[in-house]
């Protein structure tokens, strides 16, 4: 089954709606979101994408992340796939949105990035189709690894990172949802 | 049909090939490990510009992970790639005398003939003993569950049994090598054998004179990118069979239902699953994983096996008459296995073992620099203080390798870390940090391990090192094989 993405302008205004490897391959700016969960030791889980995923293979990257439906709002969107690709559902809150651009192999993520954060304690049953791995990380564990192998994250990832940590700092407390 | 799940307790190579053998059946697959990276002792870290493996570093029977990638329909060499090694090992004796032990059996003899003037048929008709008691044991042994009857009456094991006498079951590997070595040196040098599954070679059973075999025979190899190149490929491929990892996920207990294993438990949270497949040492699983269940005693108290003390040197300088593998041989081999097994201490002339892989693997160490794992058996921790030890230790080795080398290595060590018996514990949850489980110091300790599923518990099955049919990547690699085929046979 085709999947179609929510093309955007710069204030995230839909515009029309095209086949989400023809959106990547041309490069067009589209609506999607990063979910960000939290435990509630402040642990933040991470998952490294099935080799079979179609860029950044293999790479550590934030809870999960995917594009909305057209028709489809973001956040039963991060909902819906948290339960798809890691087996769970919790609730999320919308903590900032973000455009980025970035050049992977022969596509081109442009994406306006919807960042939702969330708290749950528990083990995550994910889909293998879609992850190899996964772990809650010490925040200071994810400083260190991307100052020492940062290639072993996803471009997303390291672009939204700073912020989050930042939020994570401003909050004192764990993010809570 | 619903996907069976299946979790496996622990990714060290035993939990990762039984992962891809379930995954491959049909099964899904999650597993748990405590640490933050997979590989238990097949792991590898960075010091300064070296890299160093951390634990083992021989690599017999490659085949048995290139099977893995076939059983997947994949090219091995897409994923791992590894060299046969010319020489086996480089023995330094404490006379000065100096020996290679080649690959090639003819090869070899005719270097033990020119070193120590013994005619060089003796060496090539040991290692053709070597042979046969290999081929008469693996089918026994080594691939087939040790502990179902139907294994007693199997074709090879009928085999095995006509052929007792070649097995030499009731000689040491000590008492079978002098019988057939005319030189103390020589002797050493096959002794040395017992310790590839931590033994002592004046206990261990001459059926254990089968290990030259899998070096001089089947031959050593050295994995592109170092050992650790094993366990990265191993994983990647079990991730591409569908399974998930889990890690610094500790599981806290193995859940049991009504004589069933029903799941495991992390964090309080019980996470079901039809089968669990343990990889930690069997003692902890018992104690720790299974504290209700009552374990066999008399398997769990068998001795375990030797220890280690590792010092990682990263070396600024380049040694041409060192190789990938070098032994440097104790005096008296006698004591320093008596100081093992029965004083529980280390002795003040150990054997040292150096392993440098930059040898072989260049970027492992900054140019003409080497990256030296250097390595003495000990006994496994029952409360030595091993802080002591470790600074004697590290006097009485450099001692020696600089008597042998004829210069002072310890001004030439730039980078340094150790790995002591506690520490292996702590990391690796091996009881005592014995690097083998159980030791073989007893002509029936093949007996004594425990089997690759649980008696009274039905979809709990064991691998790894401390269970049958032992330690070392080859012995855990058929382990998870074993557990597989009763898995498929518990379930078809």
């Amino acid at each position: 089954m085709a999947e179609y993405v929510i093309l955007v302008d710069e204030q995230d205004r839909a515009t029309g709606e095209m086949e989400k490897l023809e959106a990547h391959r041309l490069g067009l700016l589209h609506r999607a979101f990063s979910v960000f969960v939290f435990d509630s030791f402040g642990r933040l889980l991470l998952q490294r994408r099935a080799w079979g995923k179609y860029h950044s293979p293999g790479l550590w990257t934030n809870t999960c992340c995917s594009h909305p439906r057209a028709g489809e709002e973001t956040e039963a969107a991060a909902h819906r796939r948290l339960q798809e690709e890691m087996g769970f559902d919790c609730p999320v809150r919308h903590a900032f949105g973000f455009t980025y651009r970035a050049e992977l192999g022969d596509l081109i993520e442009h994406e306006y990035d919807h960042v939702f954060v969330g708290t749950w304690d528990g083990i995550p049953l994910p889909a293998p189709e879609e992850v190899a791995g996964c772990k809650y990380w010490e925040l200071d564990e994810i400083e260190r690894g991307l100052e020492s192998q940062h290639e072993q994250f996803t471009a997303w990832f390291r672009l939204i990172w700073p912020r989050i940590r930042e939020l994570q700092q401003l909050a004192k407390e764990p993010i809570q949802a | 049909m619903r996907q069976r799940n299946a979790i496996v307790v622990g990714a060290g190579i035993a939990g990762i090939a039984a992962s891809i053998r379930l995954s491959l059946a049909g099964w899904k697959v999650q597993v748990h490990e405590a640490n933050p990276y997979a590989g238990g002792k097949l792991t590898s870290f960075e010091l300064g510009g070296f890299r160093f493996d951390a634990g083992p570093s021989m690599f017999t029977m490659p085949h048995l992970v290139d099977e893995l990638y076939e059983l997947a329909g994949k090219k091995p060499t897409d994923y791992f790639r590894y060299h046969k090694l010319e020489e086996a090992c480089r023995y330094f004796y404490p006379d000065q005398t100096r020996l290679t032990a080649w690959g090639n059996p003819i090869r070899f003899g005719q270097e033990v003939q020119e070193k120590l003037g013994v005619d060089s048929a003796q060496v090539v008709r040991h290692l053709g003993r070597a042979r046969k008691k290999f081929e008469l044991t693996k089918g026994i042994f080594l691939e087939k569950s040790l502990h179902k009857a139907s294994t007693y009456f199997s074709r090879d094991v009928l085999r095995a049994v006509a052929h007792l006498p070649s097995l030499s079951l009731t000689a040491t590997m000590d008492g079978h090598n002098r019988k057939h070595l005319g030189h103390p040196k020589l002797v050493q040098l096959f002794n040395r054998y017992a310790t590839y599954n931590g033994s002592s070679p004046y206990k261990a059973p001459a059926v254990l004179n089968l290990i030259p075999h899998l070096e001089h025979g089947i031959g050593a190899a050295i994995p592109e990118g170092g050992m650790h190149a094993i366990t990265r490929s191993l994983v990647r491929l079990a991730e591409e069979s569908g399974v998930v990892f889990h890690l610094g996920s500790r599981v806290e207990e193995i859940s049991v239902e009504g004589g069933r294993a029903n799941g495991i438990k992390v964090a309080g949270q019980l996470i079901p699953a039809d089968l669990v497949v343990c990889n930690m040492d069997i003692y902890p699983a018992y104690k720790h994983l299974l504290p209700r269940l009552k374990g066999p005693r008399r398997i769990l108290e068998q001795p375990r096996s030797s220890s280690a003390l590792i010092f990682y040197w990263g070396i600024r300088s380049a040694f041409p008459e060192l190789g990938l593998h070098n032994i440097f041989f104790s005096a008296d081999y006698q004591d320093e296995f008596n100081c093992i097994f029965d004083r529980k201490e280390v002795g003040g002339d150990p054997t040292v073992y150096v392993n440098i892989t930059s040898k072989a693997c260049p970027e492992d160490a900054p140019e003409g620099m080497e990256n030296w794992f250097v390595m003495i058996n000990v006994p496994h921790d029952q409360g030595q203080d091993w802080d002591a030890i470790r600074l004697k230790a590290r006097a009485d080795v450099i001692r020696k390798i600089n008597a042998s080398l004829g210069l002072d290595v310890e001004p030439l060590i730039v980078e340094e870390d150790f790995l002591d018996p506690p520490r292996i514990a702590s990391k690796t949850s091996s009881h005592g940090g014995a690097l083998y489980g159980a030791s073989s110091n007893n002509s029936m300790a093949a007996f004594f391990r425990h089997a690759n599923f649980s008696s009274g518990v039905k979809g709990l099955f064991f691998c790894g090192g401390s269970v049958h049919p032992g330690g070392g990547i080859p012995l855990c690699l058929l382990g998870a094989k074993i557990v597989a085929d009763l898995v498929k046979e518990d379930y078809s």
